[in-house]
Order: structure tokens, then C-alpha cells, then sequence
């Protein structure tokens, strides 16, 4: 009897589920930093003219590309990103674009039996116009279409938008906005939400002869009751010469998580070369990421 | 031919009882004998060469019969196949094939271990015999006998001419045999007129008895020339008339002669006047009167079915009845009876056979009790009968019928040599005529006339052969008309015993001879008064004279014979006395008279050898066997009372044998009486009450689970005795039956009890054992089946997932392991410890996880392994 009454308990025990955390935050790619130059500062964007479009016009133009082997120690991803802004005149375009490769996985049916194979990949598109109101203020919106292939018959998509407002004195830099602000995905009956979050961004440049320093920091509210934040610093010699470190924070319900990141990067005659690395973290360290631009 | 007799009887012996292992004698060796002697020896073997049947043991049975089921000669006896060599052993199979769902009863009867060799011819039976008895394993070695089915000519179809010689109801046929063998086969001087379609005269089985066109022989009536063209149903009467008996070919005909002695038969003539615009058939008729032919066979008549609807209106019927024979034909056939066989002023030419003619016609097939022209005064009319005894649906009938025949499924010649049966009085007719040509042909010659051939045939026709109401003449006897006439009572019976059984009496005697003919008595009549018999007139032994007839059939002279009289009264004195009768009913004198008492009524017995009790389970049958008889005799009538639909009585094969069976599942649980109560004739009764059980079912019940069970790699095996995991308390013996979720996981083949397992694929499936009893009551059970790849240490499914991700390991008892969930921005979801197993999945319900691609991480065992996951 007793023996019966154990192999109940068991039973029960292993019948029950765990529970996966909520984390109800569709396509949160869309927020992974994909430049080598601010993945290294610990992602911050928020001034970043590559993100923040209403940064270009004090900033001038960057187009770069970046391959970026994301995540191998969780949901490894293989990345191809293209970043870029022009500045013209008062106003600034940007154009954002990323495909990544996810790892081909096997499908099971409900009772484990192999059902094939399938490799899911996502993308995000976007364009971004900036315009310098007076000399020290700016505004700039990014316009995304980001969409997600997870299996032969599942595939989601969504429209999102940022939207910045930018103030610049001397050194000093200052943003605030919202972003990926957009449409719902669908599941089922059930709908979940873009990453959105309200962004703070502040950075400030300071040189001494052929060294310079940036220092940056960024600030994410996510709608979804999730904390994000990253501060980082780059050292510049000539500018040609870039050494850059930073930590990325996320709370359990912000899209990425906590990181340390460093990087390094080389510039001459406008083509920079950057390299990033994060660390410190169970699921994105060791993310590299290599980037080729050309600021003009 | 005495030796040859003698080295026969030699082989015989030494293949039928010298090869026969028992424990008293061993094998013996076929006496040496010259080669030359053998040959001879085999040669007049009653054994076909090159064959022998063997038994073999058990034991030796299973070594070799997988190896010969595959059509080899080459075994897992070394032994054997060693003979095999020596012998030139070219097929060795089993006797009994495989019987499909009576191969249980073919083995439990042992059938299965007989085998036949076929070997080189060269090899003597007796050395093959011997070889194959020396060899260990085989017990029986017997030759493979020659057949033979009985019949008096070679002609390989005549087993198929039921109308000659009935070999399914003996007599029931026109009795020619007796013919054929004491008296003709058929005479070259007697001439048959075939007025039909044409004969094919160069007929392999009719060239030597027909005679060619000519202007003394055949004529085309329909062309007016001596071409005759062959019809069917012309060489279909010449066949059953005269097709050439004895010559190896195709079937018989009735006076067909004999090939094989150098004796031809009697000869047709081709009239014929059917084919293109017809032919004048009175004139067919007269052209055999005046070209040597003393018998016109006739198969055909008036077209009475005018609109040739296939029926007979009424007023059709009433012109049939009115139409009858005149002018041209009714002067043709007044004609060749005549004149046949006889000169111009009637006198019988001197190379004649009969003074006169006889014309035969087939009544016609219309079923209608007319049949214009053969009914015909003059004319030999003849109607139908089937192989049953009954006549022929379609043949016509009534007083003008003189004779019946055979006419249903009738095998003869057809044109371009071949052979087929047909129906109709058309076949009926030549039968006639041939039996007429047979008369003919013993008995014909100076003085014989038509008159004495009708009457022979019509008289010596047999009466009691078909239904009284058949309305289509005696039946056609060949035989009879033979020993129509004559007197030739056989011999008095002078000894014999009687004996008193109840109120019957038991005759026994010998076969007394027919003096004249020498053949055996046809019968005997019994006799039993308890007034004097010595003067009784056999042949009408008047009031208070209880008699029996006993048919001899086929005892011969001396052989001993019984018979009983029946129904007498009990316990009182008769005198009894026997005569003999021949084929006419002419009898002998009376047997010297006994006197005899019958005993008193005995009461039927109801016996068994069963002492059992009738108690019966559930799934269980009982049968007993029970012998019921009436030691008198007497006829009894059963009178059984089941006591429920459970119990019942038959009939078993042996005689008064009975089975009692009791079927343990039909009728409800409870106490029964099952009576038997038997009565004689006589009212005399005997009874016996069965009490039975019909015993409680109990449904079968799960006695041990069945463990679930783990796999890597396909085509691994398991077997279960599936008893051994339910059971029925009754001791039932349960029907299982099985089901699967995924049957491409697993091949499941149940043979009895015993379920063996073929992994096939990697997957997991679910397998459901039902034991079901006689009654269908059920337990079952369900134990998983899961072939894991050997790599795949982790596997979580479904994959995509909705709501709950199941992640199991490879190990057997649940185990803890680490895992870390995370999303494709590197978001971690869940991160823990679970505990799970290989059919002990741990669940992480992912439902509130939007859609996306996730990252899952095992640790287990220090090993790390890590999927990609899709929630959807």
C-alpha cells in the first residue's frame, strides 16, 4: 500500500509542469545591437546615429556592414546587418537591414516521434529620417518591418517605429523616444507585443590633443514592465585607433539580457573596421561581432 | 507366366509388409534375383515404377520438412541425401500438402509424415524400398499401387459415360456391361441408318465402324450427292451407337465392337438431311431399307414450337396433338419396316440379319405429352431419363413412349475428332438403336425379324428403374433384353441357417448358380409364415407369408450371403424357407422349410464410456460420446430435451454413435437436465437423465504489469507471454488481441499467446493488450515501446510547441537535470532543475512564451546538450 501510495506521488510529481517564465515579447530581435562599435559599449544606442536618426545631422554620415555570430551559447543565430546614415544638409537618412540564420532544428511530433527538419530564419528592414530643427536640437523616426519564419506553416511578422527627440550642447548629448513601438503579433487567440520601451540616451565626447573619449549610456523602460540599460566608453587616438568597453543590463523581462561587452576598432581615411565581444552572460557571451563602415 | 507370377507376389510381399518397421521384425532384404528376372518382375508390378510413399517419424519430420517445403532434395540428413544420390531422387514432398486450416487435424493424424519419393526409373522398386527403409527416420516404406476403374474397355472417357455403366448408383444405367462381356460387342453385319446430320465418318473413334458416301452407303439428302458433311449432332448418335470401343481413343459406343481384339462393331450408315436447305427425310429414311440397313435411328421430329418462342403455346400444344406422321415419311417408315433386310418380294435376303426393320425415334424435348412423328404406332418411340433415375425435364411423355433411355449429360463423338455431352432425346434414341444393334447382332440371322428385336427391347426394358410417373416406358435394359425370355431359375438352396434375433430372423446361405447361363442367382426370396410353406407358389405366396427379397449383386456362385425378415411377431414359432430367381424372375424351388421362434422385445440401450462429471467452465466444451442401439435392431426414434440452448445432440459418423456437447458459454450460469429418451418400433423405451453445469465465468484480470520498454537501435526483438501479464481465473485460456498508436515504430506478431516485437523505426508508440474471454469479458493493459537514437541523449517534443514542452533523457528511472530555456535575443525564460526519464518526460508549459525561436540547454550527467525549440 504504501508502495502504491508512492508511485501516486511520483506520478503526480512528474506529471505536473514547470513553468516557463512569461516572456511575452514578440520578434525581440528586433533589439539586438548589430553594430561592432556600440555592441561593444554594452549596446547603448540611444545617441547613436546608426539607430537614432535625428543624431545624424550632428553627426555626419556611417555606413557600415557587420557579421555577427549572435548568442552561441543560447539561440545562436548567424547575422548579416547593414547599418547606415547620410546626412543631407539639415536631414538625415538612415536604412537599417538584418537576416539571421537560426539553427536548423528537428521537429517531433506530440509523441516525440521525428516529424523532419526545418531552419527558421527572421529579417528586419527599415528606413529613418532625421531633421535638425535648430543647431542644438533634432528629431528623427525610423519606420521597421520585422518578421520571423519558424516553421514550414508559421511565420509572423510586425511594423514598428522609433521616434527621438535629440538635444546637443557642446560635448554633451542627450535623447529621449520610444522604441519599437508597433502592431501586435499573433498567435492563436493570443496577441504579444513588439519590445517597446520609452529610451533615454546621453553621451558625451571628450578630446584631449589626439586622444579622445566618448562616454554614452542608455536608458529602456519596456512597456512590458522590463528594465534595460547599457553604459560604455570608447578611447580614440587620432581617430584611428578605438578601444571600447561597456555592460548591457536586462531585467528578466527586457529583450536582452546582462552582458559585458569590449571591443576595438580601427579607422583611416573614413573605413573603420570594428570588433566586438560580450561576455558575462549564460546566453550572449561570446557574440562576436565584425563590422565594416565608411564615415563620411 | 507362372514365374512371373510368382516374382510378383515376391515384390508385393516384400514392398508392402517388408519394409514396414515394427518392433518384431526388421528389414528385409529383397531376395537377389537376376537383372533380367526384375525386369521382368517390375515390369507386371502391381506398383507404378519410380514412386514411393514413405512415413516418417516425428523427429525426422521437422529436420527435414522446411528443407523439402522449398522444393529441395537436399536436407539436413545425411543420410537422406546420400539416397538421394544413389537413387536419383528427383522430388520428395509430402503426400498430404500443407491444408491451410485443416493442417491442425492433418498433423494430429499424423499425415503430415508421409512423403512421396519419385526416383529414377532404373532403380527396381525393391532396391529403393530397401534403401529408403535402412534409412534412420523413415518407419514405412509402401509402392504407389496401380489403379485401375474397373472398366471393361480402354477408352479413357468411358468412366465419364454414366449411361453405359453408372459407377456413382450401380444400375442406374442401361446395364450394356453384362453384354459386352457374355454375349457381342457389336457386329460388322448389322447396318444402323443414321437419319440425322451428317456423320463424320473418318472420325478418330468412328473410322472403322461407319460407311463411306456412296451408292451403297452414305447419302447427302440435302444435296442429293454422297459428300456427307459432318454434323455434331449426327456424330453425336453415330458415337453413342458405334464409336469404335477398346481403341485407347475418346469414349464408347454401344455396339461398337472391340478394337483391341480385332473385332469391328456394327456399322453406320450417314443419312443425312440436315445441313444447308435440308434433305427429304422420307427418302433418308427408305435409302437404309434399301442399302443393307435393318435399324433407322431417328433424332428428330415435327418443329412443334411454330413462333420458336422456346415454349409451347396452347395452341401449339393442340396442333401437336394433332399433327401425326403421313405421306412421304409415314410411307418411308411403313417401308423400311418392311422391307429392310429383305428382297423385293419381302423375303429376308440370305447376308440379312433380320427379316424387317426397326425405326427408332426420339420423342422429342418439348415436355409436352405429344411427339409427332414418333408416335407412330410402328415406331420405337423413346423418351429421356438422367443419370437420378428421374426423366429429363424436357422429355416428351405419354403411352406412345415404348422405351426410356438415357439422354442428360450424354458423352459422345462431335465433328473434327473431338468429343462433348449433349442433351435431349436425340441422345436417348441411339442408345436404343445400339442396344437394338447389339440384338442384332448376337441373335440376328436367318428367321430373326423385326417383331422379335421390338419385343426383346420393349419387353426386356426394365420397369421398376424410374418413378412410376415418369410416363416414359420401361427403362432401356441391355441386359434384360438378352435374357428376355428365357427360364433359367437357379439352383435350390438346400442348406442354410436361421436364426432368431428378436422378432426378426436372420438368413445365411450360399450363392446358387443358374444352370443355363452359369451365372449366380439375382436374388433370393425369403419367406416366413406361421402357416405351412409347402405349398407355396413363390411367385405369388399369397396372404400371411412375410417375405424379404435379397439382391445378390455382385457376389458369385458360393459366396456366402445373408438376409433378414423383419417386423415378424415376438416370441412366436414361423416357418421359414428360401428360392432364388434369375434375371426374369423365373425361381427355384423352394429351400427345405425350418421352423423358427422369434424371441421377445429387448429395450434400445443408451450407452457411454465417459465417467466424468458435467461440470462445464465458461470458455470450456464438453462432448460425450454416447452409443445408442436397439440390440433387436429395431428401428428406434430419440426423443432429446436440452435442459438449454447450451446442450446439444447429434449424430455422430459411426454407427449409433451420438455426441452430447455441452457448450460452457450457451446459456446462463446454473444447474441443467438434459434427457435422452429412446423408443423402438415397438414402443418399448429406454431413457437416461444428464445433469450438468453450466459453471460461473470470471472475467480475466492484469496479473503483472508489463514494464515500458527502451530501445536504441532498430530491429532489436522482444518477446512477451502475454498469459504471463493476463489472466483468466477460469484457467481460459484468452483470446489477446493488440493495438499500437505509431505502428511504424514497432512490428507486433502474435502467434498464440506469445507476442514478438520488431523495433523498426525511432519514435515512440503505445501498445494496448486486450485478453478477451469466451464470453468477452476483457482486461487490458498498455506499455510504451520508445527506439531512441543512441546520439540523442535529450529529446523535447513537440517541436514547434504551443503550450507544453516535454523533455525527456535517456535514462530509465526519472533523473534530475538542468536546463535553461532562452529566447532568440538571449532572453533566458526558464532556468532550473527538472527531473525526468525516458517515459517520464518533464513538462515546461512554454504557453505564455510568445512565438518565437528559443534556445533549450540540457545538463545532465555533466554533459551539456543543447536544441533549438519553436514556439508557435
Amino acid at each position: 500500500m504504501k508502495k502504491y501510495i508512492l508511485v501516486c506521488l511520483m506520478a503526480v510529481l512528474f506529471s505536473a509542469a514547470a513553468q516557463a517564465q512569461e516572456f511575452s515579447t514578440a520578434l525581440p530581435f528586433v533589439r539586438i545591437d548589430r553594430s561592432a562599435v556600440t555592441s561593444a559599449m554594452g549596446g547603448v544606442q540611444g545617441i547613436n546615429s546608426l539607430y537614432n536618426p535625428a543624431a545624424i545631422p550632428f553627426t555626419g554620415s556611417d555606413v557600415a556592414i557587420s557579421y555577427q555570430n549572435w548568442a552561441p551559447k543560447g539561440a545562436k543565430s548567424t547575422n548579416l546587418n547593414l547599418l547606415g546614415g547620410v546626412k543631407i544638409g539639415r536631414f538625415g537618412i538612415s536604412a537599417t537591414g538584418a537576416y539571421q540564420i537560426g539553427t536548423e532544428y528537428e521537429n517531433y511530433d506530440g509523441a516525440g516521434n521525428p516529424a523532419g527538419t526545418f531552419k527558421p530564419s527572421d529579417f528586419l528592414v527599415g528606413l529613418g529620417v532625421g531633421f535638425a530643427i535648430t543647431d542644438y536640437l533634432s528629431v528623427g523616426v525610423n519606420a521597421k518591418f520585422a518578421g520571423s519564419k519558424l516553421a514550414a506553416d508559421a511565420s509572423y511578422n510586425a511594423f514598428a517605429a522609433d521616434a527621438f527627440v535629440m538635444y546637443r550642447i557642446k560635448g554633451f548629448k542627450v535623447s529621449a523616444g520610444v522604441a519599437s513601438v508597433g502592431t501586435q503579433v499573433k498567435s492563436g487567440e493570443n496577441a504579444y507585443s513588439l519590445p517597446a520601451s520609452a529610451k533615454l540616451g546621453l553621451g558625451y565626447d571628450m578630446a584631449f590633443g589626439k586622444n579622445g573619449i566618448n562616454l554614452a549610456a542608455d536608458f529602456d523602460y519596456f512597456f512590458n514592465g522590463g528594465i534595460g540599460g547599457g553604459i560604455g566608453a570608447q578611447y580614440g587616438w587620432n581617430d584611428m585607433v578605438f578601444v571600447r568597453a561597456g555592460y548591457h543590463l536586462g531585467t528578466a523581462k527586457a529583450p536582452i539580457p546582462s552582458y559585458a561587452s569590449v571591443g576595438i576598432g580601427g579607422k583611416f581615411f573614413g573605413v573603420h573596421l570594428d570588433v566586438s565581444f560580450l561576455l558575462a552572460s549564460q546566453t550572449v557571451g561570446n557574440t562576436l561581432c565584425i563590422g565594416l563602415g565608411y564615415a563620411f | 507366366m507362372r514365374t512371373k507370377a510368382i516374382l510378383f507376389s515376391a515384390l508385393a510381399c516384400a514392398l508392402a509388409f517388408s519394409c514396414a518397421k515394427t518392433p518384431e521384425s526388421i528389414v528385409e532384404e529383397a531376395p537377389e534375383a537376376p537383372a533380367a528376372a526384375i525386369e521382368e518382375d517390375e515390369a507386371v508390378s502391381e506398383f507404378v515404377p519410380g514412386v514411393a510413399y514413405v512415413r516418417v517419424t516425428e523427429n525426422f519430420s521437422q529436420l527435414i520438412e522446411t528443407d523439402l517445403s522449398e522444393g529441395l532434395v537436399e536436407t539436413k540428413s545425411a543420410g537422406l541425401n546420400s539416397l538421394f544420390k544413389d537413387l536419383g531422387v528427383t522430388s520428395m514432398s509430402r503426400l498430404f500438402p500443407d491444408a491451410g486450416e485443416f493442417e491442425e487435424r492433418t498433423r494430429r493424424e499424423g499425415l503430415h509424415r508421409w512423403y512421396k519419393v519419385e526416383f529414377n526409373q532404373e532403380n527396381t522398386l525393391t532396391k529403393a524400398s530397401a534403401s529408403l527403409a535402412s534409412i534412420e527416420g523413415i518407419e514405412y516404406v509402401e509402392g504407389r499401387r496401380k489403379l485401375t476403374n474397373n472398366a471393361i474397355f480402354n477408352d479413357p472417357m468411358l468412366s465419364n459415360q454414366w449411361h453405359y455403366i453408372n459407377n456413382s448408383v450401380a444400375g442406374r444405367d442401361i446395364n450394356v456391361k453384362k453384354v459386352w462381356e457374355n454375349y457381342t460387342k457389336g457386329d460388322p453385319k448389322v447396318i444402323v441408318s443414321v437419319v440425322d446430320a451428317g456423320i463424320q465418318v473418318d472420325h478418330e473413334d468412328l473410322d472403322g465402324n461407319t460407311i463411306a458416301g456412296g451408292a451403297n452407303g452414305s447419302k447427302n439428302f440435302t444435296n442429293d450427292s454422297y459428300v456427307i458433311e459432318p454434323g455434331n449432332h449426327g456424330t453425336h448418335v453415330a458415337g453413342t451407337i458405334a464409336a469404335v470401343n477398346n481403341n485407347g481413343k475418346g469414349v464408347c459406343g454401344i455396339a461398337g465392337g472391340d478394337a483391341a481384339a480385332g473385332q469391328p462393331g456394327v456399322r453406320l450408315m450417314s443419312c443425312q438431311i440436315f445441313g444447308g436447305e435440308g434433305g427429304d427425310s422420307a427418302a433418308a429414311i427408305k435409302w437404309g431399307a434399301d442399302h443393307g440397313a435393318v435399324i433407322s435411328s431417328n433424332s428428330w421430329g415435327y418443329v412443334l414450337d411454330l413462333d420458336e418462342d422456346g415454349q409451347i403455346s396452347p395452341s401449339e400444344l393442340e396442333r401437336a396433338k394433332s399433327m401425326k406422321i403421313d405421306g412421304a415419311d409415314k410411307a418411308a417408315v411403313d417401308y423400311f419396316i418392311k422391307y429392310a433386310g429383305c428382297d423385293n418380294s419381302g423375303n429376308q435376303l440370305p447376308n440379312s440379319p433380320m427379316k424387317g426393320g426397326v425405326v427408332i425415334f426420339a420423342a422429342g424435348n418439348d415436355n409436352i405429352p405429344y411427339g409427332p412423328p414418333s408416335d407412330y404406332e410402328p415406331i420405337i418411340s423413346v423418351g429421356a431419363f438422367s443419370s437420378e433415375g428421374k426423366r429429363a425435364s424436357f422429355s416428351n411423355y405419354g403411352d406412345f413412349v415404348d422405351i426410356a433411355a438415357p439422354g442428360v449429360a450424354i458423352r459422345s463423338t462431335v465433328i473434327e475428332s473431338g468429343y462433348a455431352s449433349m442433351n435431349g432425346t436425340s441422345m436417348a434414341c441411339p442408345h436404343v438403336s445400339g442396344v437394338a444393334a447389339l440384338i442384332v447382332s448376337y441373335f440376328g440371322g436367318p428367321g430373326f425379324t423385326a417383331d422379335m428385336l421390338k419385343e426383346r427391347l420393349i419387353k426386356g426394358a426394365n420397369p421398376s428403374l424410374l418413378p412410376d410417373n415418369s410416363r416414359i416406358g420401361p427403362a432401356l435394359d441391355a441386359y434384360g433384353s438378352f435374357v428376355y425370355g428365357s427360364e433359367d431359375a437357379p439352383e435350390i438352396v438346400t442348406e442354410y441357417s436361421v436364426t432368431p434375433v428378436s422378432n426378426n430372423i436372420e438368413f445365411s446361405w450360399e450363392v446358387t448358380e443358374c444352370p443355363m447361363s452359369g451365372d449366380p442367382a439375382t436374388g433370393y426370396v425369403l419367406f416366413a409364415s406361421t402357416k405351412s410353406l409347402s405349398s407355396l407358389n413363390p411367385s405369388n405366396p399369397g396372404e400371411g407369408v412375410v417375405i424379404a427379397n435379397v439382391e445378390v449383386g455382385s457376389k458369385k456362385i458360393g459366396d456366402a450371403i445373408t438376409g433378414t425378415i423383419s417386423g415378424l411377431e415376438f416370441e412366436t414359432k414361423y416357418n421359414v424357407a428360401i428360392a432364388g430367381y434369375d434375371y426374369n424372375h423365373s425361381f427355384s424351388a423352394m429351400s427345405p422349410v425350418k421352423q423358427v421362434t422369434t424371441k421377445a422385445n429387448n429395450p434400445p440401450k443408451i450407452t457411454t464410456d465417459y465417467s466424468g462429471d458435467y461440470k462445464v467452465r465458461a470458455h470450456a466444451t464438453l462432448v460425450v460420446p454416447f452409443t445408442v442401439t436397439d440390440p433387436d435392431g429395431h428401428t428406434i426414434s430419440i426423443k432429446f430435451t436440452p435442459g438449454s440452448p447450451a446442450c446439444t445432440w447429434v449424430q455422430s459418423s459411426s454407427s449409433g454413435g451420438y455426441q452430447l456437447t455441452i457448450v460452457g458459454n450457451g446459456a446462463d450460469p446454473g444447474k441443467y437436465t438434459a434427457s435422452i429418451e429412446v423408443t423402438d418400433q415397438y414402443g418399448l423405451k429406454a431413457s437416461k437423465e444428464i445433469h450438468y453445469e453450466l459453471m460461473a465465468n470470471q472475467a480475466p484480470k492484469v496479473v503483472k504489469n508489463i514494464e515500458n520498454m527502451l530501445f536504441s537501435t532498430t530491429g532489436e526483438k522482444f518477446t512477451l507471454q502475454m498469459d504471463q501479464f493476463i489472466e483468466d481465473p477460469d484457467g481460459e485460456t484468452l483470446k489477446y488481441s493488440i493495438s499500437m498508436s505509431n505502428a511504424s515504430v514497432l512490428n507486433l506478431n502474435q502467434q498464440g499467446n506469445t507476442l514478438y516485437g520488431t523495433t523498426l523505426d525511432f519514435g515512440l508508440t503505445e501498445v494496448k493488450l486486450v485478453g478477451t474471454d469466451a464470453r468477452g469479458l476483457t482486461a487490458n493493459q498498455t506499455f510504451k515501446v520508445l527506439v531512441r537514437h543512441p546520439e540523442q541523449q535529450i529529446q523535447a517534443y513537440p517541436n514547434p510547441v504551443i503550450d507544453k514542452l516535454n523533455i525527456t533523457n535517456d535514462q530509465s528511472d526519472p533523473t534530475s537535470m538542468d536546463v535553461l530555456i532562452s529566447a532568440s535575443s538571449g532572453a533566458i525564460v526558464f532556468n532550473g532543475k527538472v527531473n525526468a526519464g525516458a517515459f517520464d518526460p518533464a513538462v515546461i508549459d512554454m504557453g505564455k512564451c510568445a512565438p518565437g525561436i528559443y534556445s533549450l540547454k540540457v545538463t545532465l550527467g555533466g554533459k551539456e546538450t543543447k536544441k533549438t525549440i519553436v514556439k508557435k
